[in-house]
């Protein structure tokens, strides 16, 4: 297709065309509200043209939000061969990303869908990363209308790191699988500026909790998450991922000096002790989850010079650095002052 | 004009049901010597406040159906409570029907009255739970500054057994805030 040329589309198409424009941030979410409200006769498929415009929107526009997102800055990280490097994402790591026919059938949801009503849906079909980040992404565009929700949301590990308020509501029982996206570290090191905000309003968010059950769903999801994103670089050597939630707790050190608030919506005059202590707990769960990235810091202070690791040791020392031991006294005095409201 | 019927069933729910809270936290002792030693310490405090060691070696204690049970080695606490409730319970459903007998409405209405059955059962466990807990939470007010004064106890313990280590003890003296000064001639 030359540039400058005017295609036709059906109107359904059009509809899809603008959703998916407004996945990779063509279009603000606002204009897209009324299609994602309306409820449509499903397409089950598109003409030639259209598809080719699609694949062009997120051939392009993906990768981009990427480097808006954070893929543009200059980091040190662990780059494909093993050696630490100051570069932007897509310099140090290959970015493949495959849009299967999940994205297809994401979009063609929301198009057929009062996206209010139904979420984002679910499927059948085995997601690729391509297709868990345009979830990502749309799940974004959705918040315009309606908290996300939906299978596609849960069984998307990329999802569960933008939308974990949304997927803890669904009390998950594990964590999906971690490493496919610890394989793709370009999209990691370029969402991790996102994903360090997120957590940081996802602690926040606790607040205004205030069942019991809410705080402790939320808690046991966040642990999830950490517990396999933790073991998935620690197997792939990319300790340095872990960035992204060294900066969320550097944050919330700095800047939340009350520890006690994150609970203090909570309604607990008929909920049990053992209830109580649990949702304390569960609101601490940042604060204790760091101690494996101070375990890490410990073992890469024993890394000598002559060892091959070294520079890597040295990065991750660096990032530590954000938090460091003063940082993790903080962190230890919060857990106990959370568990110490209902502990004997 | 047609009859409308008052079928009738009642439904029994008899139940034995144990409730009970907790709470479980470390003791925060620190640690002056090594685990064992302090945990030798802590047992000893413990006998001396009425504790007893049990089979599986952890210390424990009870007060009117309070028990407190404190791990040697792990240096945690927990202090729970437990309770009984026999749930003997009552309904009667009610329906209406233009037959005399009627199965189907029979049925809706046991599996009505049997689903009203939990719901009361919940309710009661519940509300004995809840007195539990109130119970425990008073316990909690006179067991926090117990331990509290005994984990100091144990700490003056260890540290004068770990100054002794270090050289001779010249003086101790302890004040009635709690603090404490030891002087070792090394």
């Amino acid at each position: 297709m030359s540039g400058g040329e005017v295609v036709e589309v059906a109107e359904s198409e059009h509809a899809l065309l603008s959703i998916a424009r407004a996945v990779v941030g063509e279009l603000p979410p606002r204009a897209v509200s009324s299609v994602l409200l309306r409820k449509r006769k499903a397409i089950q498929q598109m003409d030639a043209r259209s598809l080719d415009l699609l694949k062009q929107t997120l051939a392009i526009g993906v990768p981009l939000t990427l480097v808006r997102r954070g893929g543009f800055r200059r980091t040190r990280h662990v780059g494909d061969s093993g050696v630490v490097t100051e570069q932007r994402a897509f310099e140090r790591n290959e970015l493949s990303l495959h849009f299967g026919e999940e994205t297809f059938r994401l979009l063609a949801h929301l198009v057929a869908s009062d996206v209010s009503q139904a979420g984002l849906g679910g499927s059948k079909l085995v997601p690729t990363l391509g297709d868990q980040l345009v979830t990502y992404l749309a799940a974004d565009v959705t918040r315009a209308v309606a908290a996300p929700r939906g299978a596609r949301l849960t069984r998307s590990a990329l999802c569960w790191f933008g939308h974990l308020r949304s997927v803890a509501r669904t009390a998950p029982k594990s964590a999906p699988p971690l490493m496919p996206l610890v394989e793709c570290p370009a999209v990691i090191e370029s969402l991790s500026p996102d994903w360090a905000t997120r957590w940081v309003a996802c602690d926040r968010g606790k607040a205004s909790v205030i069942t019991c059950d809410d705080m402790i769903a939320l808690g046991h999801t966040q642990q999830l998450l950490l517990e396999s994103y933790f073991d998935a670089i620690d197997a792939a050597g990319r300790r340095d991922l872990a960035r992204f939630f060294v900066q969320a707790v550097a944050r919330l050190i700095k800047e939340d000096e009350d520890p006690l608030a994150w609970a203090g919506s909570l309604k607990l005059s008929k909920e049990p002790l053992s209830r109580r202590a649990e949702a304390y707990h569960a609101a601490a769960t940042s604060y204790f989850m760091i101690e494996r990235v101070a375990r890490w810091a410990t073992e890469a202070g024993a890394v000598h010079f002559i060892d091959d690791d070294y520079d890597q040791a040295q990065l991750f020392l660096s990032i530590w650095e954000e938090v460091g031991e003063e940082g993790l006294a903080v962190c230890r005095e919060r857990v106990s002052a959370l568990e110490d409201v209902h502990s004997a | 004009m047609s009859r409308a019927y008052r079928i009738a069933v009642t439904e029994t729910l008899r139940r034995h049901v144990v409730v009970g809270d907790h709470v479980k936290s470390k003791l925060g002792l620190l640690d002056v010597l090594p685990p064992e030693e302090m945990a030798e310490l802590l047992e000893r405090r413990l006998l001396e406040a009425g504790f007893e060691k049990g089979e599986d070696g952890k210390m424990t204690r009870e007060t009117d159906g309070v028990v407190v049970e404190i791990d040697l080695l792990e240096q945690t606490v927990a202090v729970r409570v437990e309770g009984e409730v026999n749930l003997d319970l009552t309904l009667e459903g009610v329906g209406r029907s233009v037959q005399k007998t009627d199965e189907k409405l029979e049925d809706q209405l046991r599996k009505q009255t049997k689903a009203r059955l939990e719901e009361a059962a919940k309710k009661e466990a519940e509300t004995a739970r809840g007195k539990l807990t109130d119970r425990l939470e008073a316990a909690l007010a006179d067991i926090r500054p117990e331990l509290d004064q005994l984990t100091n106890k144990v700490l003056g313990d260890a540290l004068k057994q770990r100054a002794g280590q270090l050289g001779e003890i010249q003086e101790i003296s302890e004040e009635e805030n709690g603090s404490m000064t030891i002087r070792v001639k090394v």
